[in-house]
């Protein structure tokens, strides 16, 4: 461990990536840092090389096309929170944290940051069927929605450069399961059905890694009742791989989510599905 | 590398050379600018909030790279033209109490305002959300803010105050405007920096400890560990010559077996924070790790490994009380109630993290410290390491927060020994990871508890069976085990009463003194019970309290009649809140507002606690006041102010005994050399025992100038009064001269001079026991689980309130430590006895938006011993919130809780949803 740290701060994607290559020790890249706590002496001792991405160009901002959305990866949560053309992934922005936080925190740190119940942007962009641009040194490539359920995917030394979505269409719900105290989030349900396509059914079961409610999905499409729908989520939740932490265990997740999921899907025919 | 950067820093251009990735926080703390507060360094609390460009951060989550070039706003920088508006109506409505959160919330609501100036009450919540308040409940700033909105603007008092008025903390400005100073906020120059190697693991022993790696950072000069310090063990809760007989001396200032996680091994001095931590990373230890116990039942359990050699895990001997024939009654009675009721830990979760600063001077140390208790602290360090009294000073400056967590000296003596080693001052100040771990908690309890009673409802018999987890040392196990047993059996009348309590050793963090000390594990099964025998017997739950409840005149359980409760209003404020909450009618009508999963219940309880620790302990305090050469009068004790405002409370008592506003009164705390003996802030005694210090002092003070004014006056003392810092003829106004003017005479003109001092002491003649009287009113969602309190009632009766703003504020905040307990603050250990609940990440505590509708009253009472019939309150104010809540949930859903908090999993299993 060094006792200072360098901070770099490249131009491009392509630089970033040559900065983070390799096998430099402690080198890692910084965006929002709220999730890398700056250097105090309680942070992070890791951190010898900070690559900083929040001046890259291509990174920023919302770029919208009749092709849909392109979100940079150092969006802040709050402009996305505050993206009436995506209204998905804007709902589950606005629960993240709280605003100070949101407008610090980025798009792409709260993708990559797996591994617990906050980073659940995930969550919306796979009930969107979206996709994410990701850039390493060898060059770049496109990570399908359904990807980001794999809980061995790791971003490594790979950048998030953007998250694409098609334009919006159809219906959306999502909801977001706390504790008895509103601000510990312990999951999340987005549901969203894009017209013409199969329903989605997304959970974030409290570990960041979303999974799909196949189970649900069908049951929802071929327009269920309530309690089919309810068993259909009770056994879907009982495939789905949860932990439980200090805010809730692993059961109480599983029964909690299936009828948050529950609840989510009849906000979603509430608007219209 | 460091790099330097320019800001513009509260208006002016600053070169600041730092890490990159240094937090800002930090950065600015070092250029002097303390209004921002490190607490979780986490992003969390919010208490280190400050604008970047207008907009707010928390300045513990920026880099300081990132802000080259930025305009960077303080609290400072806010209030460098003296306090605003919003500043000045947030200080006049009581809105902070410890005054830790305030800059950064103040930082939050000003750009709040400047984005929006009209936002209505739910978005001021909404904005708080990002801050964390322990002490308040928020509910006083969420009001002032809403004035603030409605155009309201602070108000000049009219007239002087004393006893009963809403005199705004005396440390107010520098509440707001980042002036007010912590032990954190001190350096000194050629000051080292301090950290500790914590155990890793719960139960485990050293085989072998290296320092070398250590020793060779850049920067450390001192690496010490248990070899170092010496071998005698103390108890950090001894305070009087015979502790001994009941708290086992167990611990030594660095320890040589890790007893719980956090646990202290070894510490280091260093130049720097960063080099002091960088070494503790490279001290080697070569452990054995051994079977942790983490509950009192596994601890007392045959077999299991002992935490302390030879003890069987019993930390105290255990205590037994009983009254009457418990066993013929049980067997006798008609209506018999058992159950086992489970309350998990609880952290005090204060915003100032624990800090000590040691310099020593020939032979005589000075240790700033956050604490309750600077005497005790001081009594302590001859025990643990052979200081004499005389040879120590001990300064407790403004507490953020204290509920108890700073009862104790903790790991006060590191930084003396450190610093003795070096001939260097020495400061430690512990992250908000080791607040968790390493401080001090709720104990943990299981208590099996027999209510009998006969078939009106009169109480017969209550037997109960107690064990509590006093973590990896003894500390004040013993008197909190003796604490519930008292508060289990004095609060309703039963001739028949058997008590039997344990503290056991477990391998979690040490417990201690916390806002209530008992009385919480107390009332939880006995408020339960209460509503069973209710139910049982289909009487209404306020009905059956009030048949049972002790009244003025009774005795205090086998105390002789000397000590007999001398108010008690606690069947007025069970009344006070039937009719307040509607609680009739909602009875029936919650219960049949069942929909979309919703149930709703309301559910009371009473909860009591003392206002002196006498006569179970000796409990003395003194107080010192003289008339100062402007005509104020200073006052000097040894209490520290932990945010409730004693300090002002102290000031109103002196004004009101001789006739001066509040203002005219200058206080100094807590500084052993300076004040004499105190006992300090705990067991809800400051106001009761050294209020009534302070009130004998400024009656003594009274007769000194009256005395002096006669002969000024050339009349008899008998004549004269004093009103508003004047003395005057009665009957001839004209006559008369200001303190000023008599003390100038006193010093220029008499034939005596002399400056007028005055002690006085108390030494408690009754428990006085406050009461509380809760009202939850709540809604249980059966899908989740997800349980919210609605609305919280609470009555008060704290005898003759000195300050009606700081007893609601008092009430707010218990409520929000109260339903915290009940509903989700609870410390979580893995199987290996590894904290979980580690951050305010994941140790929950309510934010404003959580918080219900709030309604208080301060009931009618009048305590003949206390000041001007005041007593304690705050305490007893946190006790029947969790059982009122318990009680709701039981209403609103049929089934009874049992183990606190009631978490959604817990509600669910209750209900049999899961």
């Amino acid at each position: 461990m060094a006792l200072t740290t360098e901070w770099v701060r490249p131009a491009s994607v392509e630089e970033a990536c040559s900065l983070l290559e390799g096998d430099r020790v402690h080198v890692r890249p910084v965006a929002g840092c709220t999730g890398i706590t700056p250097r105090a002496i309680t942070g992070d001792p890791d951190l010898d090389v900070a690559v900083d991405l929040l001046g890259i160009e291509e990174l920023q901002g919302i770029e919208r096309s009749s092709g849909g959305l392109r979100i940079g990866a150092a969006c802040s949560v709050r402009e996305l929170a505050l993206a009436a053309d995506a209204p998905g992934l804007a709902a589950c922005a606005a629960g993240i944290g709280d605003e100070i936080l949101q407008r610090q925190a980025t798009v792409g740190g709260n993708l990559a940051m797996r591994g617990s119940a906050p980073h659940e942007l995930a969550t919306a962009i796979v009930a969107s069927g979206g996709s994410v641009e990701v850039a390493e040194a060898g060059g770049r490539s496109t990570l399908s929605a359904d990807e980001l359920c794999d809980p061995l995917l790791s971003f490594g030394s790979k950048l998030i450069v953007a998250i694409e979505l098609q334009p919006s269409s159809g219906p959306w719900a999502y909801r977001r399961l706390a504790t008895n105290a509103s601000s510990y989030g312990v999951g999340s349900v987005a549901v969203h059905h894009r017209q013409g396509e199969a329903s989605r059914v997304v959970v974030n079961p409290g570990s960041g890694i979303p999974s799909r409610l196949e189970e649900v999905e069908r049951a929802l499409d071929a327009g269920g009742s309530e309690e089919e729908l309810r068993a259909a989520a009770v056994r879907a939740m009982a495939a789905v791989e949860t932990t439980g932490d200090a805010l809730a265990s692993a059961r109480y997740r599983r029964h909690a989510l299936a009828e948050t999921a529950c609840e989510a899907i009849e906000d979603l025919r509430r608007a219209g599905r | 590398m460091s790099t330097s950067s320019r800001i513009t820093l509260n208006g002016k251009p600053v070169e600041v050379e730092a890490d990159p990735a240094e937090s800002l926080l930090r950065t600015l703390r070092e250029l002097g600018v303390t209004g921002p507060k490190p607490s979780c360094e986490a992003g969390h609390c919010g208490a280190c909030t400050v604008l970047v460009d207008g907009e707010p951060v928390r300045s513990c989550l920026v880099p300081s790279a990132r802000v080259d070039g930025e305009v960077v706003e303080t609290v400072e920088g806010i209030s460098a033209g003296g306090l605003g508006d919003l500043q000045q109506i947030l200080v006049e409505r009581g809105a902070f109490q410890c005054g830790f959160c305030a800059s950064g919330i103040v930082v939050r609501l000003t750009a709040l305002l400047r984005a929006e100036p009209e936002p209505d009450e739910a978005r001021i919540r909404e904005a708080l959300g990002s801050n964390l308040c322990r002490c308040t409940g928020y509910e006083k700033m969420v009001a002032a803010t809403v004035a603030y909105v409605a155009g309201e603007r602070a108000a000049a008092a009219a007239g002087p105050q004393a006893m009963g008025a809403a005199v705004p903390q005396l440390q107010s400005i520098q509440k707001v405007n980042g002036g007010q100073v912590f032990t954190g906020d001190l350096t000194l120059p050629g000051m080292l920096h301090a950290q500790v190697l914590r155990a890793p693991h719960a139960h485990a022993e050293v085989l072998e400890i290296d320092v070398s790696r250590a020793l060779a950072v850049p920067g450390v000069v001192d690496v010490i560990t248990f070899e170092d310090v010496p071998e005698d063990r103390y108890n950090g809760a001894f305070r009087n010559p015979n502790d001994a007989q009941n708290l086992r001396a167990d611990e030594r200032v660095l320890n040589e077996k890790a007893r719980f996680e956090g646990d202290r091994i070894a510490a280091v001095a260093a130049e720097t924070e960063r080099a002091a931590r960088a070494a503790v990373d490279l001290i080697d230890v070569r452990w054995r790790l051994l079977e942790p116990a983490l509950t009192p039942e596994a601890a007392l359990a045959e077999g299991a490994a002992e935490i302390h050699a030879e003890t069987r895990n019993r930390a105290a001997r255990p205590v037994t009380l009983e009254y009457g024939d418990p066993s013929t009654a049980w067997e006798a009675a008609p209506i018999k109630l058992e159950g086992t009721y489970r309350l998990g830990g609880q952290q005090h979760a204060n915003l100032e993290p624990k800090t000590s600063l040691a310099v020593w001077s020939g032979e005589r140390v000075t240790l700033y410290t956050t604490t309750q208790v600077p005497f005790h602290v001081r009594t302590v360090m001859n025990h643990a390491l052979g200081i004499a009294e005389a040879d120590a000073r001990v300064v407790a400056l403004d507490q953020g927060g204290g509920q108890g967590e700073r009862s104790d000296p903790a790991d006060d003596y590191i930084v003396v020994l450190l610093a003795r080693r070096s001939g260097r001052p020495v400061r430690l100040t512990n992250s908000r990871e080791e607040q968790f771990t390493s401080t001090r908690v709720r104990h943990a309890a299981v208590v099996d508890s027999r209510l009998a009673a006969d078939e009106q409802g009169q109480l017969l018999v209550r037997d109960t069976r107690a064990a509590i987890a006093t973590g990896g040392y003894a500390g004040m196990g013993y008197r909190v085990i003796l604490s519930l047993g008292v508060r289990s059996a004095a609060l309703y009348r039963v001739p028949n009463i058997a008590y039997e309590g344990q503290v056991a050793y477990t391998n979690t963090p040490n417990s201690g003194g916390m806002r209530g000390f008992g009385s919480p594990q107390a009332a939880f099964p006995i408020e339960s019970q209460m509503d069973e025998l209710a139910e049982r017997l289909g009487i209404d739950p306020i009905d059956v309290r009030i048949r049972n409840l002790s009244r003025e005149g009774d005795r205090y359980l086998d105390l002789d009649e000397s000590w007999s409760i001398q108010s008690n209003q606690a069947i007025a404020g069970l009344r006070a809140v039937r009719e307040k909450t509607g609680w009739d009618e909602k009875r029936q009508s919650l219960r049949a507002q069942q929909a979309d999963g919703l149930l709703r219940g309301i559910g009371v309880a009473v909860g009591s606690h003392i206002s002196t620790v006498m006569p179970y302990y000796r409990d003395h305090g003194d107080a010192l006041v003289q008339l100062h050469e402007n005509g104020s009068v200073l006052l000097t004790i040894g209490v520290p102010d932990t945010g409730t405002g004693s300090t002002t409370v102290f000031a109103q008592i002196a004004a009101e005994a001789i006739g001066l506003d509040t203002h005219h009164v200058i206080v100094n705390t807590g500084d052993t050399d300076l004040a004499p003996y105190d006992q300090g802030a705990h067991s809800s005694r400051t106001t009761y025992v050294a209020g009534g210090a302070v009130r004998k002092a400024a009656a003594a003070l009274r007769a000194e100038i009256l005395l002096e004014a006669g002969l000024m006056l050339e009349v008899s003392p008998e004549d004269l009064g004093i009103a508003d810092g004047r003395i005057a003829v009665a009957g001839n106004p004209d006559r008369s001269v200001t303190l000023a003017e008599l003390s100038h005479w006193l010093r220029y003109v008499s034939d005596h001079p002399r400056r007028l001092v005055a002690s006085g002491a108390a030494l408690p003649t009754s428990i006085a026991p406050p009461y509380a009287i809760a009202v939850a009113e709540i809604a249980v969602d059966t899908r989740t689980g997800v349980v919210r309190v609605e609305a919280m009632t609470e009555a008060i009766d704290c005898g003759r309130p000195v300050n009606p703003m700081f007893v609601e504020g008092q009430l707010h905040g218990a409520m929000h430590m109260g339903i915290g307990s009940a509903l989700c603050e609870e410390l979580i250990y893995d199987d290996d006895g590894r904290l979980l609940t580690r951050t305010f990440g994941d140790y929950q505590l309510l934010r404003a938006v959580d918080m219900p509708r709030i309604e208080t009253i301060i009931l009618d009472s009048e305590e003949p011993t206390g000041p001007f019939g005041a007593k304690g309150l705050g305490e007893a104010s946190v006790v029947p919130i969790a059982p009122a809540i318990a009680n709701a949930f039981a209403h609103a859903t049929g089934v009874r809780p049992r183990q606190l908090p009631i978490t959604p999993e817990r509600a669910l299993d209750l209900l049999n949803k899961i």
